[in-house]
């Protein structure tokens, strides 16, 4: 009885500590490279921030709730089933899709300065003359090659693009082969992962029209993918690719890669500046080794391939009370503003989304990391697919059948044809 | 007992059953009749229900639970009989510690692990090594379809050896020492008491053993998780309870995964069912 | 002779199979001294490559550890108190009444051992707030309805002489008195178990517990640790992990250690008396 009497009180004394404004904010875990310490004792930028709010809203208090990344969607569903959803919300692009409209967001160019952002990284999140969502951290991704390993063959990476295609690729495979090297890593640990679609975007293979933005359907059952699909199968069987694909994802490819085991793989730069040096610490690597960014080779059907970039924004809860959606956007543009743009460049390899703010400080000063931006400027990214929930399962779909495919229980076109009509189907509901 | 007085105590467990589990199933049952995202609600009827039988990750998710009992039920039982068989020739101070230490891989938590298990069962793990030793080819225990589910029985089979050996043990124990005695003076030797007495006896409990670990295994996610996500190579491993929550959380389907937790719900309750038809069968 | 040897060879198996079974646990004791970031060593050393504390400085780092521990204790200790009480009482209906009602109420209260924590819990978490009810009282609200209790304590009071109950009955004492100051002081094996399973239930609850407790001061000690693990996610240092493995062992294996006896008396009485 006590125990419950003094747990009462405790729940008493708790609620009556809530003061004037709270402001919530819900985000997901994914902290920086850096172990604590360069969050200067907080426990991150946002602490820091909410903090640096809190004393400049004298009666305001700022709660930062994490979503425990594992769970899904688990935290948010449950605050907008009890019709509390969170006043600003950071998290991967994907989870907005429903929620980027006028009955739920804030439109945020009226409480915010909007020309301090990149216009191209805006327009995504912009509709009917409205900014429902505004990025605050851009994470690129390009081909990453061992130059070291390369040199050990007596090969050099082409200067002209053009030059750098698939056969290119084949040869400089067989040459890696004479010296026991695997060229590329072949990820299809619970099918085929997202950095393996390369293979078959080198060939002009599409998942959706993105041109078009038409995500009614899939492109994917087209010649194209064919000749993509048998060009992983030829590079596979002649040995290019490092041995049991089944077993490998992102992760195994960022161990292998830094570890210096195979020669190139799609990544971000971040995991190599900071896995590298790791590995030579813990002695898994002798001696550092020297990588570039560059494009995945193309066939002959495509002049480029795009790297790839993914936006991390933040989407706010529109309120009945004016004052508190101007708080929420002051809020919004502070985690989305130079500090936060620091932390994310300096400690966790993002890339900024302000105008004429790049910070070239920390991780961000490595060459790794302006060979991507360079990538990204000459060659552009691959557009952001806008199909929500709906491609989560689509996603899906595409993991099952290509495990099945690598694992040579369905043909090439069989695959296609079959994925096509189920993914279709997902699609129309 | 007065009428009364008996409702009065009933009383708080009551307004808690209705709280924690009835007022939620209704919940639960009534959203399964919509489609919803939690932000967009429509009336669907049973369409959830009759996708949910054209799911075929959802039904594979069953045909994998399924399997996977049948491959634990008989390992588990049969492993942690004998051994409770075994230490119940001892001395009371020596089955006592026998039970504890055999529980005591069950108290880890599930999640940490994992980290654990992919270690000792990665292609160049503990248990390759070991098999390479002797000569043999390393298995790809979280990479093929069958190893795989062999690598998520056996983490159960640790985790919950325990309990059903002090299960068997302690019923064993209380089997009532007049019968055997009684077999004793009649000159049955310890295995043959064994099988015709101690055995019958036991079914109950064997049956209920059955039915926890059925129960278990279609509820079970954690070590799936860890060592097999994304539903296990060819989808083999992914339990009901993952289905669900990708339907939930990853899918945003919140209605249809109501309606696939309430199918689950009666699948099992089915087996409930089935299990105590067993039981009275056999006693007969 | 040949039961020696027999006899030998049955301890002999019995005590490799014990090592194996320990085997996880050594690990993962002895790889939390060792610097491991990331993978493991392969082969495993017996004993760590490199003995070091950093890991255990790290948890013990979390500034909010102690208060993670103090929720904790709170939180157990209301689960354990309201719940021996609560549903020992309802088994205790169960037992005594013969109201037909209660027999069909029996049943439908063990109903939820078929229904998994995650079908159900946004729709918890929509009860509670409809009740006004967060936080910890949310927390500790939902594990004390516990329908394996009720069926253990109806169980284990059936074979209460009910000459006791009677006598008391005739000294006018409620029933409620009855349960506590009769029947709960000679069922201890009951009560230790209960308290043993319901602590080890609270204890273990991740999943609700990190929904309803948001503030990095307020949670549990298993959310509080877990989500340490999680949480800078890209620096995967598994020597970290397994360490937050051992402090979230160890009250397990004391609570344990300190019930085993009624643990397993508790198993018996709901397996033999069906």
């Amino acid at each position: 009885m006590k125990r419950t009497l003094f747990v009462l009180l405790l729940l008493v004394a708790g609620a009556l500590a809530w003061s004037a404004t709270e402001l919530v904010v819900l985000t997901n875990g994914i902290t920086g490279w850096l172990p604590q310490e360069d969050f200067r004792g907080f426990q991150g930028i946002r602490e820091k921030l909410a903090v640096d709010f809190e004393k400049a809203h004298p009666g305001v208090k700022v709660t930062i709730l994490y979503r425990d990344v594992k769970q899904g969607s688990l935290t948010a569903d449950a605050l907008m089933a009890a019709g509390t959803p969170p006043d600003l919300w950071m998290d991967a692009a994907g989870y907005f899709k429903k929620y980027m409209n006028a009955d739920y967001a804030l439109p945020l160019e009226k409480y915010v300065d909007l020309s301090k952002y990149h216009d191209y990284l805006l327009k995504p999140y912009a509709k009917d003359g409205h900014q429902w969502a505004l990025p605050y951290a851009n994470v690129l991704g390009g081909f990453a090659v061992n130059t070291t390993m390369l040199a050990e063959v007596g090969y050099k990476l082409p200067e002209d693009i053009a030059k750098w295609t698939t056969d290119e690729f084949l040869a400089l495979g067989a040459k890696l082969k004479a010296k026991k090297l695997p060229l590329s890593m072949v990820m299809f640990k619970g099918g085929m992962n997202d950095w393996t679609f390369y293979f078959l975007r080198a060939f002009g293979a599409e998942m959706y029209d993105s041109a078009k933005k038409d995500y009614s359907r899939v492109t994917i059952n087209s010649a194209k993918a064919v000749a993509g699909l048998d060009y992983l199968k030829k590079f596979m069987g002649l040995g290019y690719g490092y041995p049991n694909p089944v077993e490998q994802n992102a992760d195994a490819g960022v161990e292998l890669f830094t570890t210096g085991k195979v020669a190139s793989c799609a990544m971000q730069d971040g995991h190599c500046a900071y896995w590298i040096p790791e590995q030579v610490k813990t002695g898994k690597l002798k001696s550092q080794f020297s990588v570039t960014f560059t494009e995945f080779p193309h066939s002959a059907a495509v002049a480029h391939v795009p790297g790839y970039g993914y936006q991390s924004i933040m989407v706010a809860h529109k309120n009945k009370d004016e004052a508190k959606n101007k708080l929420i956007g002051e809020l919004a543009a502070l985690f989305s503003g130079r500090e936060h743009t620091w932390y994310n460049s300096g400690v966790a390899c993002g890339f900024s989304c302000l105008k004429d703010y790049e910070p070239s400080i920390g991780w961000a000063a490595t060459s790794m990391h302006t060979d991507l931006s360079k990538l990204a400027q000459n060659v552009g990214l691959l557009p952001v697919d806008d199909v929500g929930d709906k491609g989560e399962e689509v996603s899906r779909l595409w993991a099952t059948v290509t495990e099945q495919w690598i694992r040579g229980k369905v043909t090439t076109k069989a695959m296609l044809a079959d994925f096509e009509k189920k993914a279709n189907a997902i699609l129309s509901k | 007992m007065k009428p009364r007085a008996a409702l009065l105590m009933i009383l708080p467990a009551l307004v808690l059953f209705a709280v924690t589990f009835i007022a939620p199933l209704l919940l639960v049952g009534r959203l399964s009749f919509y489609q919803s995202d939690y932000v967009h609600t429509a009336y669907v009827g049973f369409q959830n229900y009759i996708d949910a039988f054209r799911d075929t990750y959802f039904l594979k998710s069953f045909v994998n639970s399924s399997v996977m009992t049948i491959m634990l039920a008989p390992l588990i039982t049969i492993v942690a009989y004998t051994v409770a068989s075994a230490i119940s020739d001892y001395s009371e101070k020596v089955q006592a510690a026998a039970r504890f230490l055999f529980y005591v891989p069950g108290l880890t938590s599930g999640l940490i692990m994992g980290i654990l298990w992919l270690w000792i069962l990665d292609r160049s793990g503990l248990v390759n090594n070991f098999i390479v030793s002797f000569g043999g080819e390393p298995v790809p225990w979280l990479y093929d379809l069958w190893p795989a589910r062999f690598s998520i029985v056996l983490v159960s089979t640790f985790s919950g050896m325990g309990g059903y050996i002090i299960l068997y043990a302690v019923t064993m124990h209380a089997i009532p020492e007049e019968l055997r005695d009684a077999a004793k003076v009649d000159g049955a030797s310890g295995r043959q008491y064994k099988k015709l007495i101690q055995r019958p006896l036991m079914m109950p409990t064997i049956l209920l053993a059955l039915l926890l670990s059925i129960v278990g295994t279609m509820q079970l996610w954690e070590s799936i998780y860890m060592l097999t996500a994304e539903g296990g190579p060819e989808g083999g491993t992914a339990s009901p309870v993952y289905e669900i929550f990708l339907t939930a959380f990853k899918f945003g389907k919140a209605g249809y995964a109501a309606a696939k937790g309430i199918i689950l719900m009666l699948v099992l309750i089915a087996i409930l069912l089935i299990k105590n038809r067993v039981e009275g069968w056999l006693r007969k | 002779m040949a039961e020696k040897v027999g006899r030998f060879f049955k301890a002999a198996i019995l005590g490799i199979f014990m090592v194996v079974m320990l085997l996880p646990i050594y690990l993962m004791v002895e790889n939390s001294f060792t610097p491991a970031s990331v993978f493991l060593k392969v082969p495993p050393d017996l004993f760590p490559y490199e003995f070091t504390l950093a890991n255990y400085q790290r948890v013990f780092s979390n500034q909010y550890l102690g208060r993670w521990a103090l929720n904790s204790l709170i939180v157990i200790g209301a689960i354990v108190t309201i719940g021996i009480v609560t549903n020992c009482a309802a088994g205790y209906v169960f037992a005594f009444s013969n109201q037909k009602i209660y027999r069909y109420l029996f049943w439908a209260m063990l109903s939820p051992m078929f229904v998994s924590g995650y079908v159900l819990i946004i729709s918890r978490f929509l009860v509670i707030r409809w009740l006004h009810i967060s936080g910890m009282l949310a927390v500790i609200l939902m594990p004390l309805f516990w329908p394996t209790g009720i069926y253990l304590s109806r169980n284990y009071f059936h074979s209460i002489p009910m000459s006791l109950i009677e006598s008391a009955r005739m000294d006018g004492a409620s029933e409620f008195a009855i349960l506590m100051k009769v029947v709960l002081p000679v069922s201890k094996p009951l009560v230790g178990a209960c308290m043993a399973f319901l602590a080890m239930a609270a204890m273990g609850d991740y999943i609700w517990a990190h929904l309803n407790l948001t503030r990095p001061a307020s949670k549990t000690y298993l959310v509080g640790l877990l989500q340490s693990t999680l949480e800078t996610y890209q620096i995967r240092s598994v020597g970290y992990n397994l360490a937050v493995g051992v402090m979230l062992f160890i009250p397990y294996l004391i609570v344990f250690s300190l019930s085993s006896r009624y643990f397993i008396t508790g198993l018996t009485t709901g397996a033999m008396k069906e």
